[in-house]
C-alpha cells in the first residue's frame, strides 16, 4: 500500500483536490436556486372557473367569484366515500380582477392557481354595464393563465350563483358547463364556444362585435347551492344553455332567439352537426334532416356605388333521420331533391333572419362582415372603415344555400301510414 | 516470513520505514518473478528449491521415480493435487516412465533421457520443454505436471489439466427464448472452444497473455484476422501489456484497467456470457477478451447502441425485433427520466398536465407529510435497498424480502398516507423499465444518473432536467471506446449503420458490417438475398 502512496505526486493530489472542490461547488450551485418557483401540489387551490359580477353595493367595480377544487373530496368520491362538495367558491370585490384575486388571500388557506382555469363567466348585469373586454386583459397578459378558456355570459342570474350550483352529471360544475357547450355545438349548434383568444382577436381590424354563449338556471335557483340538489331526481335546479348573446363594444345588447342563435352559428361556420325540422311537402307532419357537415364561404363584391356586397354560400350535407308523415318515398331521387331544396330554404331562412336582426334591430356587426371586407376588398374597407357602424345596416347581401342529402337511414319508406 | 521480519524490525524510526519500502520492492520481485533463473542440474537442488518457494505446501506433490534398474538415475514428477486429472497423470505420465527401463544407462546422457521421455514416452497431447523457474511455476499452477530428470538442465511439462470445473450451462445473465442455450464457463480453454465452435475459420486468431504478477491469470484476445482493426488490436495489446497488478480475478478488473474513460457511468467495454453474441461481434470486426476464471467475456470497442441489442434480435423476425428495440430505448429513457419528470411536473409545471390528472395527483398528495421530491428520493432509495437485499440473498430469504418489500413498503406506506400512491407507481414503473435493458451494465448507468436527474429536477424543474440531459449528451459524444465514438452511428452519423440501431432491418438489407470497424472488409453478404418477386403473369 505504501508503495502506491509514494508513487502519487503532490501536484497530482493538488489537482484532484481542485477537481473535487469544483465538483462540490457545482453541486452547491444547485442549492443556490433555493427551489425558486417551487410549488407544492397540495398547497395549491386549483381554480377552475372565475365569475365576474357587478358589485351590488356599488362601491367597487366588480365582484369576483372563483370556483376552487377540493381535491380531497374529488378523490373521496371516487373511492365511494361521502366527502364534502368537490368544489367551493370564494368571493371578493375589487376594482380589477387581479386586485380581487389578491384580496381573496384573506380567505383562502392555499395559494390560488389559475393555470387550469377553464371558464370565465360574466354576470348579465356586469356584461350590460361594465363591458367584457377589460375583463379578459388579465387572462391575455398573464402567462400563467391559458387563453383558450371559454367565456360565457349568464342570463337572468348572477355569475356567482351559477358557480355555486351543484351538478349531477359531472361532480365538478365547471366540467359540466364546459362539456355542455361542446355537446350542444356538436349536436344542435345553438351555442358555440367562444374563447378568450377569440375575444382578443376582435380588437383587430374589421370591427367585429362579440357574441357569447349564455347560461341560465332552470328550476329553483335557491335550491341549487345545496348538495341536496343533486340527491333528488331530477335535480331541483340545473344549469342550462340559453342562446348566444350579442354585444356592442363589449356591452351586452340582447340575447338571440333560438332559431337566430343557430342562424348565427351557420353564418359563423360553427355548425358541426344539427337537426333541421321540415314540414312534409304533401301531408301534415314533420321530417328531420340531420346535418353532418356545414360550411360557409363569404365573397365580398363591390356594387356600382362602391359599397360592399356580401355573398354567402352555404353548403350543407345531411341525411334524413326521421319521417313522421306518410307518403314520402326516400327511394325516389325526385323526393330527395325536393327535400334538399326544402332544407336549403330552411337554413337560408334562419340565416337571413339573423342577418336582418343584426342589421336592422341591433345594428351590430357580430357576423364579421367588416373583417371579410377588410380581407377581400381592402380599398373599400379603407374608405368605409370610419362609418362602418352606419354602413353595416345597409350592406346588401345574398345568401345561397346548397344541400346534399346523402342518406336516409337504414329504412326505406316510412312506417307512418 | 521475510515480510513480517522486516516490518517488525523497521517499526519506529523514519529511516527504518524507508528501508521497509525498499525491502518491499525487493519482496515484490521475490513474489513471482523467476524470469531467467535456470533450473539446477541436480534433482535434489531442484526439489529443495520447489519446497522452499512453495513453503512445502502439501497439495504440491513431488513424486520420485527410478528410471533405471540400478536406480541411480532418478526422475521427479511434480503436480498439484486436484488441478490435474489424476487418472491421466497415472496412465499417460507415470506409467510409461515406470514401464520403460533403461538398461545401459552409462551410455545415455541425462539430456538424452529427457529427449526420449519427451518424444516417445509421454502420452499426453501437449508436451513442452522448460528451462527456467518462471515457466516451470507458470505451467505447474496451470495444472501441468512437470517431469524432471536428475542431471538434465531442462524439465518437461505435460498437459494433464483437470480438476474441478463447471459444465457448460445456460447463461444466467442473458436468457433467450430462441437461440443457443450454452453459456461460457470459468475455464478459458472451454470458452475459446465455444467461440471456435461458432466460427470455424483459421482466420479466428487467438493471442494469449498472462496478466497478474501473482495470480498469473491467462488472458486471451480473440479476433478475426482481416476484420479486426489492426490499430485497435495494437492499442489493446499495449493496454493489456501495461497492466501491472497483483491479481486478475474477474474480467471486470481488465475492463476497468483498459477502459478509455472510467469517470463515466456508461460502460465503454461490453461483456457477455453468450458465445453467440461474442461470435456475432467478432464477425463485425470487434475483439473479444477472455479471462480465465470468469464466464464473462469482454468485447471492444463497444458503442452505446450495442447495449440495446439482444442476441434474439437476429434470431426472430425483424418486425418484432424492431419493436422490441424501440421498446428498450423508450424503457431506458423511462428508467432514466420518469421520477425526475414526475417531480418536475408536480413541483414546477403543474400547468402542463391535464386538469383531471392534476386533480388526481393533488388528491393523492393531500395530507402527505413530505414534499414530492423527498418522497421520490426516499422511495428510489428504498427500492435500491430492496434490490440490493434480494440480489445476494438465498432464494428462500429472497421471497420473504420481496413479500415484506412489496406488501409492507408498497401498500402499507401508501395506506398510512406517508407516501403518495403516485410516487409508488412512478418508482415501481421505473424499476420495471430499468430491467428491460438486455445489458445490465447500462441499467447501472440509468440507476446512478436517475439520482442526479432527481436532484436537478427538484431544484430547477424541467430546466434542470434539460441541463443534465444536455450535459449527458455532451459527455456521451465525448466518450470513446478504443477510438470509436461512443454514440456512433448517431453522432457522427453513419446512415447505413442506422439500419441496425433503433430498427433492425431484415438481414438481407444488412449487407455491410458497421462502418469504421472492418474497413477493409465491409461487405458481409455478397449475393442479393432479398425476397424474390413472383413473375407477373
Amino acid at each position: 500500500m505504501s508503495g502506491i502512496k509514494s508513487r502519487m505526486r503532490l501536484p497530482e493530489i493538488k489537482k484532484m483536490g481542485r477537481k473535487a472542490i469544483f465538483l462540490w461547488a457545482v453541486c452547491m450551485l444547485m442549492l443556490l436556486s433555493g427551489c425558486w418557483d417551487l410549488r407544492y401540489l397540495d398547497k395549491l387551490g386549483v381554480v377552475l372557473a372565475m365569475g365576474v359580477d357587478d358589485d351590488p353595493s356599488g362601491k367597487q367595480k366588480l365582484r369576483l367569484t372563483v370556483q376552487v377544487v377540493l381535491p380531497q373530496n374529488v378523490a373521496a368520491e371516487s373511492k365511494g366515500g361521502t366527502g364534502g362538495t368537490p368544489v367551493t367558491t370564494f368571493t371578493e370585490t375589487g376594482d380589477t380582477i387581479f386586485e380581487a384575486i389578491r384580496k381573496m388571500s384573506a380567505k383562502t388557506s392555499r395559494r390560488l392557481f389559475f393555470s387550469h382555469t377553464q371558464m370565465l363567466i360574466i354576470g348579465e348585469k356586469m356584461a350590460r354595464k361594465g363591458g367584457i373586454i377589460p375583463l379578459v386583459d388579465l387572462i391575455e397578459r398573464n402567462p400563467d393563465i391559458r387563453t383558450d378558456i371559454s367565456v360565457v355570459v349568464t342570463r337572468g342570474v348572477r355569475a356567482e350563483r351559477l358557480l355555486q350550483m351543484t351538478t349531477q352529471m359531472e361532480s365538478i360544475p365547471v366540467n359540466q358547463f364546459h362539456e355542455m357547450i361542446d355537446v350542444n355545438q356538436e349536436a344542435y349548434a345553438m351555442n358555440y364556444a367562444v374563447l378568450v383568444k377569440d375575444l382578443t382577436k376582435l380588437t383587430g381590424k374589421g370591427k367585429q362585435q362579440a357574441v357569447l354563449p349564455s347560461f341560465r338556471i332552470v328550476g329553483d335557483k335557491a335550491a341549487g347551492k345545496s348538495v341536496d340538489n343533486v340527491k333528488t331526481i331530477p335535480a331541483e335546479a340545473i344549469p342550462a344553455l340559453s342562446t348566444m348573446a350579442v354585444f356592442r363594444d363589449g356591452k351586452l345588447v340582447d340575447y338571440l332567439k333560438p332559431k337566430e342563435s343557430r342562424g348565427l352559428a351557420w353564418l359563423q361556420n360553427k355548425v358541426k352537426s344539427t337537426v333541421i325540422k321540415l314540414a312534409c311537402p304533401e301531408s301534415k307532419g314533420n321530417l328531420i334532416v340531420e346535418v353532418h357537415e356545414a360550411s360557409i364561404q363569404y365573397k365580398i363584391k363591390q356594387s356600382k356605388d362602391g359599397m360592399p356586397v356580401v355573398q354567402a354560400k352555404l353548403e350543407v350535407t345531411g341525411s334524413i333521420q326521421e319521417i313522421m308523415c306518410p307518403g314520402i318515398d326516400v327511394m325516389d331521387e325526385q323526393v330527395l331533391n325536393e327535400i334538399e331544396e326544402l332544407t336549403s330554404q330552411a337554413v337560408k331562412k334562419e340565416a337571413e333572419e339573423t342577418i336582418r336582426k343584426m342589421q336592422k334591430k341591433w345594428r351590430v356587426d357580430a357576423l364579421g362582415w367588416g373583417k371579410e371586407v377588410y380581407l377581400q376588398q381592402p380599398e373599400v374597407w379603407k374608405r368605409i372603415e370610419k362609418d362602418w357602424e352606419t354602413v353595416f345596416p345597409e350592406v346588401q347581401h345574398e345568401v345561397v344555400c346548397k344541400t346534399k342529402i346523402s342518406g336516409s337511414g337504414v329504412r326505406g319508406e316510412s312506417i307512418v301510414k | 516470513m521475510f515480510r513480517s521480519y522486516m516490518r517488525g524490525k523497521g517499526r519506529g524510526s523514519k529511516k527504518a520505514d524507508k528501508r521497509s519500502v525498499k525491502a518491499e520492492k525487493h519482496e515484490e520481485q521475490a513474489l513471482g518473478n523467476f524470469t531467467g533463473q535456470p533450473l539446477s542440474v541436480s534433482l535434489q537442488q531442484n526439489i529443495d528449491r520447489i519446497n522452499f518457494e512453495v513453503g512445502g505446501s502439501q497439495d504440491i506433490i513431488l513424486r520420485r521415480l527410478k528410471l533405471t534398474d540400478a536406480g541411480n538415475t532418478e526422475a521427479l514428477v511434480v503436480y498439484i493435487q486436484c488441478m490435474v486429472e489424476e487418472e491421466r497423470l497415472n496412465n499417460f505420465v507415470i506409467r510409461p516412465l515406470q514401464r520403460k527401463r533403461f538398461s545401459n544407462e552409462s551410455k545415455i546422457q541425462p539430456s538424452e533421457f529427457l529427449e526420449v521421455v519427451k518424444s516417445s514416452l509421454l502420452l499426453t497431447g501437449i508436451v513442452m520443454e522448460i528451462n527456467d523457474w518462471k515457466m516451470l511455476f507458470q505451467k505447474l499452477f496451470l495444472g501441468y505436471s512437470i517431469i524432471m530428470i536428475d542431471g538434465a538442465a531442462n524439465a518437461i511439462a505435460a498437459n494433464v489439466i483437470g480438476g474441478p470445473k463447471r459444465g457448460v450451462e445456460e447463461p444466467k445473465t442473458e436468457m433467450a427464448i430462441r437461440g443457443p442455450r450454452e453459456g461460457f464457463t470459468e475455464s478459458i480453454r472451454s470458452n475459446s472452444a465455444l467461440i471456435r465452435r461458432k466460427i470455424r475459420s483459421p482466420k479466428l486468431w487467438l493471442e494469449q497473455l498472462t496478466i497478474g504478477e501473482i495470480s498469473q491469470t491467462p488472458v486471451c484476445m480473440m479476433y478475426i484476422k482481416g476484420l479486426a482493426d489492426e490499430n485497435v488490436l495494437k492499442d489493446l495489446r499495449e493496454r493489456l501489456e501495461a497492466i501491472q497488478i497483483d491479481g486478475i480475478l474477474e474480467s471486470g478488473y481488465i475492463e476497468e484497467l483498459i477502459s478509455d474513460q472510467i469517470w463515466s457511468p456508461f460502460p465503454t467495454v461490453m461483456y457477455n456470457e453468450r458465445p453467440d453474441v461474442i461470435a456475432s461481434n467478432l464477425l463485425e470486426g470487434r475483439i473479444a477478451i477472455l479471462v480465465d476464471g470468469t464466464p464473462f467475456v469482454l468485447i471492444v470497442p463497444a458503442v452505446l447502441n450495442m447495449f440495446f441489442q439482444a442476441a434474439e434480435d437476429y434470431y426472430q423476425s425483424f418486425d418484432i425485433s424492431t419493436f422490441l428495440r424501440m421498446l428498450r430505448f423508450v424503457s431506458f429513457l423511462i428508467a432514466l427520466l420518469m421520477p425526475s419528470i414526475y417531480v418536475a411536473i408536480v413541483h414546477y409545471h403543474q400547468e402542463m398536465i391535464p386538469t383531471q390528472l392534476l386533480l388526481k395527483l393533488a388528491a393523492q398528495r393531500e395530507g402527505v407529510p413530505f414534499p414530492a421530491y423527498l418522497e421520490a428520493f426516499i422511495m428510489e432509495l428504498v427500492f435500491e435497498i430492496l434490490r440490493e437485499a434480494v440480489v445476494r440473498m438465498p432464494t428462500a430469504a429472497g421471497n420473504t424480502i420481496s413479500i415484506v418489500g412489496g406488501l409492507v413498503i408498497g401498500q402499507s406506506v401508501v395506506e398510512a398516507g406517508i407516501v403518495s400512491p403516485a410516487v409508488v407507481i412512478v418508482v415501481s414503473f421505473t424499476a420495471i423499465a430499468s430491467f428491460v435493458s438486455p445489458a445490465y451494465s447500462l441499467g447501472i448507468a440509468a440507476r446512478l444518473l436517475r439520482f442526479f436527474l432527481l436532484l436537478a429536477a427538484s431544484t430547477l424543474g424541467f430546466y434542470g432536467i434539460g441541463l443534465v440531459v444536455l450535459l449527458l449528451l455532451l459527455h456521451l459524444s465525448n466518450l470513446r471506446s478504443f477510438g470509436m465514438p461512443y454514440i456512433k452511428p448517431f453522432a457522427p452519423l453513419y446512415l447505413k449503420d442506422l439500419r441496425d440501431t433503433l430498427v433492425r432491418a431484415p438481414l438481407w438489407m444488412l449487407r455491410q458490417r458497421p462502418q469504421k470497424l472492418a474497413e477493409k472488409n465491409q461487405v458481409r453478404q455478397q449475393i442479393k438475398t432479398e425476397p424474390r418477386k413472383e413473375p407477373e403473369q
